[in-house]
C-alpha cells in the first residue's frame, strides 16, 4: 500500500473566514439599523438608505454573504480532510471565491438603487441570478471533484449534507427565479399570482432548510465531535435523520401560505410535512448532543463548545417551534406578526452564528499554527451574544403576541377594538428599541471577535499549504456490510438518490397545480393593470412596500372587517410578481384602493407619514413626489407581460405611454382638485394609481 | 485515540474520518415513537381534510366564523341603492318622508337605524374619526365629532349630511354619496348626532369654530 503525501489548501480556508467575519459585521450592522428604523423613522436616510430597501439588504448579507461564506470556509476545510485530498482545483477556488464577492456586492449596490424582485431571499435581478447560478455550478465542480479524486473509500455523513445542499440549492435558485427580461435590471417571473406565491415559498422555505440548515448539520457533523474529541453518538440515527429530513423539508414549503388564497390541499400537505419534520430535525440535535456525552466537564472550559451547545439547542427548539407555527389555530395568530420574525433570528442568530463563531474560533488558530490570542475575550463573546439573543426573542415574541392579539381583539358588539392600526404599532414600540439593544449586544460581541482574531491572526502564521499524507484508494474487493455503506462508496448513485428524495416534494406540491392553471385558467376577479398602475406597481417593488405590507387578506372575520372581502386566487391573475409579503408592520393594503383613504391623503402620507398619521413606524418618500417617472419601458413592460400571456392586445403595447399620460393627467387633476399640485409626469402619480387600483374587482351585474 | 467511554467500546464502529469515529448506537426510542406519532397524526389530519372532509377548510371555517356576527355582513347581501349627488333634492324627499314643516330633517332615534349607524361609523369613518369619534390627532386623521366645534357647517344634520355626501378632498376625505346611498348615510349621521356630548376618552383637542 503506497503512501501518498500531499497539501491542504489553507489558504482558501482562510479567504473565506476572512469574508465570513467581514459580511457578518456589515449584514448585523444593516440590521441593526433597520431595528432601530422602526422606532426611530428619522434614520431612514433618503431614497437609498430606508428602510424598504435595506431590509434586504440585512436578509441577504446575512444569509448569502455570512451564512454563505461561512458555508464555504466549513466545507472546504472539512471536505479537504475527510477526502484526504486536496480540493480539486485551486482556479475553481479561487473562481468561486472571487465570484462569490463580486456577486455580494453586485446584490448590496444593487438593491441599494432599487433593483429588486421582491421576492424574499430571491430579490436579486436576473443577471446577478445568472452569475449565482455559474459560480454554484463552479463550487459543485470543485466539491464533486474532491470527492471524486477521495482517497477515502467512504463518505461521511457531512459530505451528505454537503452534497444535498447543493443539489437543492441549484435546484430552488434556478426555478424560482425564471423570469422574462424587460431591460438590464428589471423582469417579470413567469409564474403568476398564487402559482408565483407557492414557487417563492417553496424556495423561500426550503432556502432556510438547504442553505441555514443542511449545511450547518453537515459542518456540525465534522467540527462538533473534533473540537470534542468524542464519537458520534449514533450512525444510525445519521442515517434516518439525513434522508427523512431531506426527503420531508421540500414538503413544508405551503406552511407559509395558511389561510392564503392557494389551494387547500396545498396548505394540508404543508401542515402535515410540518409536523413530520420534528423528529428529523432533533435527530440531528440529538446526535449533536449526544456526543457530548461525558464530555459535558469540557463544555465548560472550552468555549468553543459552549457556542456549539448554544447553537444545536437553538436549532432544537427553532425546529420545534417552527412545526407548531404550522398548526393553523398557531399559524392565525403568529402569521405576518413580529413572532415569525423572533423565530427566525432564533435560528440565524443561534444555530447559524453561534456556529460559525464556534468553527471559526476553533480553525482560525489551527490555520495558523498557533493559539487563540484570548480565549477570555471569546468567553465575553460568548456571554454578550447569549444575551443579545435573549433579548432580541423576549422582545419579539412580547411584540408579535401582543401584535397578533391585538388585531385580532372584537368588542361585545363584534367590532374591532382597534380599528386604527397604528395604535398597535404603537403598543410594540418598546420592544423595537429592545430588540435594537439584543442586536447591539450582539454585534458587540462580534467585535470582540474581530479583535481577538486579528491578535491570533498577527502572532501565528499562515499554513497556506498544510502537508498531509494517506494511503492511496484501492480498488478492494470486499464485501459491502450494510447497503448504506455500499452507497456511501459510490457518489454517483448518492447523487441521484438524493436528487431524488429532494425533488418529490417540489414535483408533487408544484406541478399538479401549474398544469391544472394550463388546462383551466383561474378566472380573474379583476381587470389588468393600466400602464401607468404597472409602473406604479414597480415602484412598490422599488422601494420594497411589500417588506413591511402585505397584500393577503386572510378568512378570518377581523381581517375581512379591518381590510375588507378575503384574498382569493381571481385576485391575483396578473400579479407578476406576487405581493402578499410575509409580515404587517404596516397594515394589509390588498383592498387599499378601495378603504376610505384618498389620492390626497395618500399624497401626504406618502411624503410625511409622521404628520399625517402621528407615532406612524414609516418611512417618508418625498423623492416620490419629485422624481419623474421612467417611461422608456413602459411599452416594453406591456409586452412582455402580453409575452407571458396577460391579455393585453397589441394596441395596449403600441399605445402604452399614450394611455399613461392620459391616466396621469386625470389623477393629477384630481389632486390639484385637492389643494395640491403634483405634475402628471412624477412617482408618486403613478404609484397612488396603483393604490387606488388595488382591491377593485370587476363587477359582475347579478 | 479518541476519547471513548468505558460502555461504547462494543458499539465503537471500525471506520474513522480525519480522526472522527462513529458509535452505533440504538435509536432514542422516545425519538422513534415521536416520528411514529408525527406520522399517524399526518395520516389522520390527510385524511380528514383531504379524504373525508370531516374537518373543516379555511372558507367553511370563515363562514362558521362570520355567522356569529350577522350584523355586520347583512350589507352585503341588501341591494345596492343607487347614490346620488343632488343634496337638495335628498334633504327634501327626506323631510317630505318625515312630515315635518319646521327642520329640514330630522335625525333618526330608533335603536335599528342608530346601531346600523355605529357599525356603518365603525366600518368606514373610525379609521380616521376614531373608534367613539374622538378625533384623532394628526394632520391625516379626521376631528373630534362629538364636541360642539366644526369645520364644515354648523353641526346641523344637514350640514353633516353634506360634509359626508361630498367629502372634503384636500384632507383626505372622500365623498360617500356614491358608496353609502342616501339610507345608509342618514343612519351614520344619525348616529354621529347621538354621539354629541358623549366625551368619549382621548378626544382629539377643538378643530374650527364652536356652535353650540
Amino acid at each position: 500500500m503506497s503512501v501518498e503525501t500531499f497539501h491542504y489548501d489553507n489558504k482558501i480556508v482562510r479567504n473565506f473566514a476572512f469574508a465570513t467575519v467581514f459580511w457578518g459585521v456589515v449584514g448585523m450592522f444593516f440590521g441593526v439599523l433597520i431595528a432601530f428604523q422602526l422606532p426611530l423613522p428619522g434614520l431612514n436616510f433618503g431614497e437609498h438608505f430606508s428602510f424598504g430597501r435595506l431590509r434586504p439588504i440585512h436578509t441577504n448579507a446575512a444569509i448569502f454573504a455570512f451564512v454563505g461564506n461561512a458555508i464555504f470556509m466549513g466545507i472546504y476545510y472539512s471536505l479537504q480532510r475527510l477526502c484526504k485530498a486536496r480540493m480539486f482545483s485551486d482556479k475553481l477556488s479561487k473562481i468561486h471565491f472571487w465570484g462569490w464577492q463580486f456577486i455580494i456586492v453586485a446584490a448590496a449596490v444593487t438593491l441599494l438603487f432599487g433593483y429588486t424582485t421582491s421576492k424574499e431571499y430571491a430579490e436579486l435581478e436576473w443577471p446577478i441570478d445568472i452569475a449565482i447560478t455559474f459560480i454554484w455550478v463552479v463550487f459543485g465542480i470543485n466539491m464533486f471533484g474532491t470527492i471524486s479524486v477521495r482517497r477515502e473509500k467512504h463518505m461521511y455523513v457531512a459530505i451528505w449534507f454537503y452534497i444535498a445542499t447543493f443539489i437543492a440549492v441549484a435546484v430552488l435558485h434556478i426555478f424560482n427565479s425564471l423570469a422574462l427580461p424587460v431591460s438590464f435590471m428589471k423582469s417579470y417571473p413567469i409564474y403568476a399570482g398564487v402559482q408565483d406565491a407557492l414557487v417563492q415559498w417553496w424556495y423561500g422555505h426550503n432556502a432556510v432548510a438547504f442553505f441555514l440548515t443542511t449545511p450547518y448539520l453537515g459542518l456540525m457533523y465534522y467540527y462538533l465531535p473534533k473540537i470534542a474529541d468524542r464519537p458520534v453518538y449514533s450512525y444510525r440515527l445519521s442515517i434516518i435523520h439525513f434522508w427523512s429530513l431531506v426527503f420531508i423539508y421540500i414538503w413544508a414549503g405551503p406552511h407559509h401560505l395558511l389561510y392564503s388564497a392557494v389551494s387547500p390541499w396545498a396548505q394540508t400537505l404543508g401542515v402535515i410535512f410540518s409536523i413530520m419534520l420534528i423528529a428529523p430535525s432533533w435527530g440531528g440535535m440529538l446526535n449533536g448532543l449526544l456526543t457530548l456525552r461525558g464530555a459535558w466537564h469540557t463544555v465548560a472550559k472550552n468555549v468553543e463548545l459552549k457556542f456549539m451547545v448554544v447553537a444545536v439547542t437553538s436549532y432544537g427548539m427553532v425546529t420545534l417551534e417552527g412545526p407548531l407555527m404550522s398548526f393553523k389555530s398557531v399559524n392565525s395568530l403568529a402569521h405576518f406578526t413580529d413572532w415569525i420574525v423572533g423565530h427566525v433570528h432564533n435560528g440565524t442568530l443561534g444555530w447559524n452564528g453561534f456556529l460559525t463563531f464556534g468553527i471559526v474560533y476553533w480553525l482560525i488558530p489551527r490555520i495558523y499554527n498557533t493559539k487563540l490570542y484570548s480565549p477570555r475575550l471569546a468567553n465575553a463573546h460568548f456571554w454578550i451574544g447569549t444575551l443579545g439573543i435573549v433579548f432580541y426573542l423576549v422582545a419579539m415574541y412580547f411584540s408579535g403576541i401582543t401584535q397578533g392579539l391585538m388585531w385580532k381583539e372584537l368588542d361585545p358588539d363584534g367590532g374591532l377594538m382597534h380599528e386604527n392600526f397604528l395604535s398597535t404599532v404603537k403598543q410594540i414600540i418598546p420592544m423595537y428599541y429592545l430588540r435594537g439593544i439584543g442586536g447591539l449586544l450582539y454585534i458587540t460581541g462580534v467585535f470582540l471577535m474581530v479583535y481577538n482574531l486579528f491578535k491570533t491572526v498577527k502572532q501565528g502564521n499562515l499554513q497556506a499549504d498544510e502537508e498531509a499524507s494517506a494511503p492511496a484508494l484501492e480498488q478492494e474487493k470486499t464485501k459491502v456490510k450494510s447497503t448504506h455503506r455500499f452507497l456511501e462508496g459510490h457518489l454517483g448513485l448518492f447523487f441521484i438518490l438524493s436528487t431524488l428524495a429532494i425533488i418529490a416534494g417540489g414535483l408533487i406540491e408544484l406541478v399538479p397545480g401549474a398544469m391544472n392553471e394550463f388546462i383551466s385558467p383561474t378566472k380573474p376577479l379583476v381587470e389588468k393593470y393600466s400602464p401607468l398602475e404597472l409602473e406604479g406597481r414597480d415602484i412598490y417593488i422599488r422601494e420594497g412596500c411589500n417588506n413591511c405590507h402585505s397584500q393577503m387578506i386572510r378568512p378570518f372575520h377581523n381581517e375581512t372587517l379591518r381590510y375588507g372581502a378575503y384574498s382569493e386566487a381571481g385576485d391575483y391573475v396578473y400579479d407578476r410578481p406576487f405581493l402578499w409579503g410575509s409580515k404587517r408592520t404596516g397594515p394589509d393594503l390588498h383592498r387599499i384602493g378601495l378603504r376610505p383613504r384618498n389620492e390626497v391623503w395618500h399624497y401626504d402620507h406618502m411624503v410625511n407619514p409622521q404628520k399625517s398619521s402621528p407615532g406612524s413606524v414609516m418611512p417618508p418618500y418625498p423623492w416620490l413626489a419629485t422624481n419623474k417617472l421612467d417611461t422608456s419601458t413602459t411599452s416594453k413592460k406591456i409586452q412582455v407581460m402580453r409575452s407571458l400571456g396577460v391579455p393585453y392586445n397589441y394596441d395596449d403595447v403600441r399605445n402604452a405611454e399614450e394611455n399613461l399620460q392620459k391616466e396621469a393627467q386625470e389623477l393629477s387633476d384630481i389632486l390639484k382638485k385637492g389643494k395640491i399640485d403634483c405634475a402628471p409626469d412624477r412617482e408618486m402619480i403613478a404609484l397612488i394609481a396603483y393604490l387606488k387600483k388595488l382591491g377593485k374587482r370587476i363587477k359582475v351585474k347579478k | 485515540m479518541v476519547n471513548v467511554l468505558e460502555d461504547e467500546k462494543d458499539i465503537l464502529l471500525d471506520h474513522e474520518y480525519d480522526g472522527i469515529h462513529e458509535l452505533d448506537n440504538f435509536l432514542p426510542p422516545w425519538w422513534t415513537m415521536l416520528f411514529y406519532i408525527t406520522i399517524v397524526f399526518a395520516v389522520i389530519y390527510f385524511v380528514g381534510y383531504e379524504v373525508m372532509g370531516v374537518f373543516k377548510q379555511p372558507a367553511e371555517e370563515y363562514q362558521a366564523e362570520i355567522a356569529q356576527y350577522p350584523d355586520y355582513y347583512e350589507d352585503e347581501t341588501e341591494e345596492e341603492e343607487e347614490g346620488d349627488d343632488d343634496i337638495a333634492a335628498f334633504l327634501a324627499k327626506k323631510q317630505q318622508q318625515q312630515g315635518n314643516k319646521k327642520e329640514v330633517v330630522v335625525a333618526l332615534t330608533d335603536e335599528k337605524s342608530i346601531g346600523k349607524g355605529r357599525r356603518l361609523f365603525r366600518k368606514n369613518c373610525a379609521l380616521c374619526h376614531g373608534k367613539n369619534a374622538e378625533g384623532i390627532e394628526g394632520q391625516g386623521q379626521g376631528p373630534n365629532l362629538t364636541d360642539n366645534y366644526w369645520i364644515h357647517g354648523e353641526g346641523k344634520i344637514e350640514d353633516i349630511i353634506h360634509t359626508v355626501k361630498t367629502g372634503v378632498i384636500e384632507k383626505g376625505m372622500q365623498p360617500w354619496g356614491p358608496t353609502l346611498g342616501n339610507t345608509k348615510i342618514l343612519q351614520v349621521v344619525s348616529y354621529i348626532i347621538s354621539l354629541k356630548g358623549s366625551n368619549p376618552p382621548n378626544a382629539r383637542g377643538p378643530d374650527g369654530k364652536e356652535y353650540k
